[in-house]
């Protein structure tokens, strides 16, 4: 072989080739476009979905296909019909009776009536309450004018609301870890903390608005963050943090069977006695229940590979050496270098993907769990792939398509082996 | 001047972020062109991943890391920009190249026979190939970059380069690929 013809150099040259600049009506694309989009706050990214390929899944044994959900319930985030309340399977006003009479849909404009949620949260709970009218609701408050309680979990503070550094070292994970933060930042005033109970479930309230001479008040301004591996992209604008909006707000920090939940309530910097009347009222009517129904938006359906799934329940599969009859058939486990897995092959319909906003399907794992799953997938002819769990625990599946406005995000709880 | 453009941008300086595409736009551009080999596809997968940039430019935690970070997300959107294009279409464009000079180090039938070779690595394959020899990233930096163990870059390398090595080596035989699957 020649000088001329030695392979790397020769492969040097050929990848030196080709264009190197980026159009200026790109430049213009890409202003025009960050215009378009907000920026986001998260915590930590997201585990990004191992693209890979259906094939290997080619030798798993016949499936039954069950569609979970095909419900059209709003189709775009900011442009989605007015809620409409379902008839409540119980007599709204019956004591623990369970929160759920109306499937709370969002965001947008709420009749006046009883609704529950999750929220954009991965929540194993569901919070209900009652709203009256003129009450709209949002990614994870519902408000009217200034005056909005809020649902929220907490993942950190920040060391000044005009700035997005977070305290170090991070909140911890309890009541008090939190209201001790809250009380120690320099940013708000904040009452002493009192032990109270919010629907039979423990916790603090207090009181906080912003400290004098705080420049950063407003919806720019930052609070806390939001946890980014607990909180649903919604739509293309993301979670928000938490804005240090101006005025008295209301606060209780509860522990929800595990779950620090934080509920920010203010009827606004000039309150009205009426609107604060409302706002105490959607407080006083909170309740706490399981989970029932699972976050489903837009116009596209889930096809999940399991025999026995009832939609908006929880899918239930066995973690074990071999798959059991009920989850993909006698078949040998596809994935030997994965060890013990369980497995539910998907099939999505109605996604679009977008553009500057990635979306598609995301496993995140168990609190605690040292392993991240594994997931194939392929975009030909929609979206398609297995989802492969290889821990027990609950693990949750979010699924979102950008332009469509499509979500989908449920519960996966995974058995240990028998 | 980068860094400073960086801190702009994340507290919500879209002039800042303009500025700073402009920047490391074209250097994308290159990286994306190279790894797609087709210069809308690449055009288009540098627009996304910048507009993504500016949408998750909070979750960077270090201004100094900001042009990794971007190749991470152009990186990822070069291989859904190619799934797009198997969908849309499964029809492969074929680079248009520059017309052959004498002093060309590459002729028509080496180019030829390296754009085949490359077109028939996976894009996992061409990423790291396109970092390691076209940016001169070690492979420590190329596993930062991409945000892959060191052992699955090397062994990328390893099969990528077999398979152009083995395009030159002899027209008639079939380039040893990896078991990853083709784009």
């Amino acid at each position: 072989m020649t000088a001329s013809r030695d392979p790397d150099r020769l492969i040097r040259a050929f990848l030196g080739e080709g264009r190197t600049e980026l159009p200026d009506a790109s430049f213009d694309a890409v202003r025009a476009g960050i215009d378009r989009t907000r920026q986001r706050v998260v915590i930590g990214p997201w585990r990004e979905p191992s693209m890979s390929t259906m094939f290997r899944l080619a030798g798993a044994a016949a499936v039954v296909a069950v569609v979970l959900a095909g419900a059209a319930i709003v189709t775009r985030p900011t442009v989605g019909p007015l809620a409409s309340p379902q008839p409540s399977p119980s007599a709204a006003g019956e004591p623990s009776a369970g929160p759920t009479r109306l499937t709370y849909t969002w965001p947008g404009p709420l009749v006046a009536g009883d609704y529950s949620t999750s929220f954009s949260f991965d929540l194993d709970f569901e919070i209900a309450f009652t709203v009256p009218a003129g009450w709209e609701s949002r990614d994870i408050e519902v408000v009217k004018g200034a005056a909005f309680v809020s649902f929220q979990l907490v993942a950190n503070t920040f060391t000044d609301p005009c700035s997005n550094k977070e305290t170090t070292p991070a909140v911890g994970p309890t009541v008090d870890d939190l209201a001790t933060a809250l009380v120690a930042d320099p940013a708000l005033r904040v009452t002493a903390p009192k032990a109270v109970q919010l629907a039979g479930y423990p916790g603090v309230s207090l009181t906080y608005d912003p400290a004098e001479g705080v420049s950063c008040v407003g919806e720019d301004s930052r609070t806390w963050a939001l946890p980014a591996d607990r909180i649903l992209p919604v739509g293309p604008l993301g979670p928000p943090t938490w804005p240090l909006r101006a005025g008295t707000h209301r606060v209780w920090i509860l522990d929800i069977n595990g779950t620090r939940l934080v509920i920010d309530a203010s009827a606004g910097p000039t309150p009205a006695a009426p609107l604060s009347a409302e706002v105490q009222a959607v407080v006083d009517s909170v309740q706490f229940g399981p989970l029932t129904h699972p976050i489903t938006i837009g116009a596209c359906t889930l096809n999940i590979d399991h025999q026995s799934s009832p939609p908006g329940q929880p899918l239930e599969v066995t973690l074990g050496p071999t798959l059991p009859g009920g989850l993909n058939g006698p078949a040998p486990n596809p994935f030997p270098s994965l060890g013990p897995v369980a497995w539910l092959n998907f099939r999505g319909e109605g996604w679009q993907e977008g553009r500057g906003s990635p979306g598609g399907p995301r496993m995140i794992p168990p609190p605690g769990a040292t392993t991240t799953g594994f997931q194939t997938t392929t975009t030909v002819n929609g979206y398609a792939g297995s989802w492969v769990f290889d821990a027990p625990g609950t693990w949750w599946v979010k699924f979102t398509g950008d332009l469509s406005g499509c979500v989908r995000q449920f519960p996966v709880i995974v058995h240990p082996a028998p | 001047m980068q860094t400073a453009l960086v801190n702009r941008a994340r507290q919500g300086d879209r002039e800042a972020f303009d500025a700073l595409a402009r920047l490391v736009g074209d250097r994308c551009m290159a990286i994306a062109v190279r790894i797609l080999r087709d210069t809308d596809l690449a055009d288009d997968a540098v627009q996304t991943a910048l507009i993504t940039a500016w949408r998750d430019l909070r979750t960077l935690r270090d201004s100094n890391r900001f042009e990794p970070w971007l190749h991470r997300i152009l990186t990822r959107e070069c291989y859904a920009e190619a799934r797009r294009r198997t969908r849309r279409s499964g029809v492969v464009r074929v680079l248009v190249l520059r017309d052959t000079d004498p002093g060309d180090v590459l002729g028509v039938d080496v180019r030829d026979q390296l754009d085949r070779a490359f077109r028939r690595l996976t894009l996992e394959q061409r990423a790291v190939l396109v970092f390691h020899h076209y940016l001169g990233l070690s492979t420590a930096e190329v596993a930062d970059r991409l945000d892959l163990p060191l052992g699955t870059v090397k062994s990328r390398l390893h099969h990528a380069m077999t398979a152009m090595r083995a395009s030159l080596a002899a027209d008639e035989r079939t380039p040893s690929l990896s078991q990853e699957r083709p784009a």
